[in-house]
This record gives structure tokens, C-alpha cells and sequence, in this order.
């Protein structure tokens, strides 16, 4: 009696340690995955700068080739310069022209105010001052032009705006690009950053400042860096404003809802020496909690 | 340890392969304790297995999301 009874609690007590183990163990492991600052989705970024020409025409040469690493300053693409030259030889034969226009009109000038009054009337010698000086601002509105043309000679040559790569190149010889048209992105180098999307409610675990470590998908490398900075606004989803600018509230309203994402932006601070880092690389980005700087002192 | 796996350019999170693999020694331990009549020392065998099973799940995983 006594015997079937100690089973009877050895019984009890053994699944019950089993129990209460896996019930702790389960939370432990729920608050760590789901309560700590880290995501599956981070993305490498980098700053694309988009090469617009500065006046349009024909491709005359295009200096780089695809993936290219060309330095602040360097020739991109040439635009046919011929139409550049003739209009700046123009400008100048206009130049030329206003300037001798001007010292004729500032002879006569000279002349007519050393001439006594009865031989010019007061009113020919104002207008002969006049002309002069109408003249000479004729002079400087070509001299101007011919400064146009040639700043337009100038940036018939497109040159790289900062260091860095250039990427899917298209452009051709013979093509013909306009004036502001896009034609050319290059990524600077040393831009690169990397954007964390954090569930919204492990924003309070994340601070300006915290390490971060980013492990590249499908590869052993980690990158490591610090927090810098945290998106303060998304798009709303549900209020996509309407042709009249009207709200327009979406009206279904889901019983599952799912947390928003905030973009966590991360500098880089370390790079492996054999990684090459391309924007738009997926990693997993987990955040090292150091209590750098109170959340208070931000302004909220 | 990687908080994620690839397979054939598949990026899944390694708890998927750590459940699987949980799974795994489960059914053998499963095996080896009902040869050893454990089953017969425990309140209720079903939930019992749960428990165990959790634990096998949960303490490698711990390991890697610490």
C-alpha cells in the first residue's frame, strides 16, 4: 500500500519536473526570439548619384565601361562637342562685334561733348553718352554669352561627381541624351550603409549608438557597425490620400494583424577584408544592447 | 552560430533545421525509453513526451538566440 503509493507520487513528480522545465524553457526561448533586437531582414544600401547631363545632343564617346571605378572628376561620356565650339565661336564674333560697336559709340562720344555747343546740340550729346554706355552693356551681355558657351563646351564633358562605381551602364555612342535626362548611376563609394526593418515593438529595445553585427546571407561573414540612426515616419498602408485629396481608409480591418516594420539605419564600422559589399545584399542584423544613450535625451 | 541557414540559395531561420533535427532524437529517445519502461514510472506518457520534446527544442535554440 505504502509501495504503490511512493510510485504513485515518483510518478507524479517526474512529469511534473519534465513539465514545468519545458514550460520555462518554451518562455525563455519565446521572449528571446520574439523580445530581442534583432531581424531577418536587413539590406545593404549605398548612395546612387545619377549622372544628368548639363546640356543635351549626341554621345560621342562613352569613356567607362560597366562596373567601373572611376575617381571624382573623371571623364564619364563625351557629348559631341562640334555644335559647343561653333556656338562659342559665334559668341565670340558677337563679342568682337559689340565691343568695336562700343568704342565707335564711345569715340562719338569723346568727340561730340569736346565739341562746343553750337556746333552738337545738348540733346545729341546726352544721346551720345547714352548710346556709349548702351553699347557697353551690349558688350557685357556678350562677353557673358561667350562665358555660357563655354561652360557649355565644358560640361559637354561628363565627369564623374565623386568617387565611386559605376552600374548598369546602358548608355551607347550615338545615343542621343536631353538636357537633365538621367542617363548614368554611380554609387559613391564609401556610402555604403545598411538598413535594419525592426518589428515596431522592438524599437524600444534598439538605441543610437548600440553595436550592431550583420551576418551576410548564405555566407560567414560579419559585418559589424553601430546604430545611427532610426527612421522617424513609414507610409500608412490604410490612408493612401485619393485624387481629391481626400483620406482614403481602407476599410477592412484584419483580426491578424502584423507589426509594422521601421527602417533602422546602421553604419558600418568593419568590414571583412575578402567580403565585397554590393547594395541591395540581404543580411540578418542583430543589435547588441549598450545603454549609450538614455532615450530621454532624444528628442521625442 | 548563424541565426540563419541557406539551402540551395533558400535563406529559412535555423530554428526550422534545429525542429527537424529535434525531431529526430525524439523518435529515438522515444524508442529507448519505452525498451526502458520509463513510461511505466510516469503520470501521463503523452504529456510527458511533449515536455521532452520541448526541451530538446528549446535548449539548442536558447544556445543561439541568446
Amino acid at each position: 500500500m505504502n509501495n504503490s503509493k511512493r510510485a504513485k507520487l515518483l510518478r507524479f513528480s517526474i512529469t511534473f519536473l519534465v513539465l514545468s522545465l519545458a514550460i520555462f524553457l518554451g518562455l525563455m526561448l519565446w521572449d528571446n526570439y520574439m523580445n530581442s533586437a534583432w531581424t531577418r531582414d536587413g539590406r545593404v544600401r549605398a548612395d546612387v548619384v545619377m549622372v544628368a547631363p548639363d546640356v543635351g545632343g549626341l554621345v560621342g564617346r562613352v569613356a567607362v565601361v560597366d562596373n567601373q571605378f572611376v575617381k571624382k572628376g573623371e571623364l564619364l561620356y563625351q557629348i559631341d562637342e562640334e555644335r559647343f565650339h561653333h556656338a562659342l565661336h559665334e559668341a565670340q564674333a558677337i563679342a568682337q562685334t559689340r565691343k568695336s560697336e562700343y568704342e565707335m559709340k564711345q569715340h562719338q562720344s569723346v568727340r561730340r561733348l569736346a565739341a562746343d555747343d553750337e556746333i552738337v546740340s545738348a540733346e545729341s550729346r546726352d544721346d551720345a553718352l547714352y548710346d556709349a554706355q548702351i553699347a557697353h552693356a551690349r558688350y557685357e551681355e556678350a562677353l557673358t554669352q561667350v562665358e555660357t558657351q563655354k561652360l557649355n563646351l565644358d560640361r559637354s564633358s561628363i565627369r564623374a561627381p565623386c568617387d565611386g562605381w559605376v552600374s548598369n551602364l546602358l548608355l551607347r555612342k550615338g545615343d542621343y541624351v536631353d538636357r537633365g535626362e538621367k542617363h548614368m548611376a554611380l554609387i559613391t563609394s564609401g556610402s555604403f550603409w545598411i538598413y535594419g526593418y525592426f518589428e515596431e515593438h522592438k524599437l524600444s529595445l534598439i538605441h543610437i549608438g548600440d553595436s550592431a553585427e550583420m551576418k551576410m546571407l548564405g555566407t560567414k561573414y560579419t559585418v559589424k557597425g553601430h546604430v545611427e540612426s532610426i527612421a522617424r515616419g513609414i507610409s500608412d498602408r490604410d490612408n493612401v490620400t485619393d485624387g481629391r485629396l481626400l483620406a482614403n481608409v481602407n476599410p477592412i480591418f484584419t483580426w491578424v494583424r502584423l507589426a509594422q516594420r521601421i527602417p533602422v539605419r546602421i553604419h558600418i564600422d568593419e568590414v571583412p577584408a575578402d567580403l565585397i559589399l554590393s547594395a541591395g545584399m540581404t543580411c540578418s542584423v542583430s543589435i547588441i544592447p549598450t545603454k549609450s544613450i538614455p532615450r530621454s535625451a532624444l528628442k521625442m | 552560430m548563424q541565426l540563419d541557414i541557406t539551402l540551395f540559395g533558400i535563406q529559412m531561420p535555423t530554428l526550422l533545421l534545429i525542429f527537424v533535427m529535434s525531431a529526430v532524437v525524439q523518435i529515438l529517445l522515444d524508442r529507448m525509453m519505452s525498451d526502458a519502461g520509463i513510461y511505466n514510472h510516469v503520470w501521463h506518457p503523452g504529456l510527458f513526451r511533449t515536455a521532452v520534446f520541448v526541451c530538446l527544442f528549446a535548449i539548442p535554440c536558447l544556445l543561439i538566440y541568446r
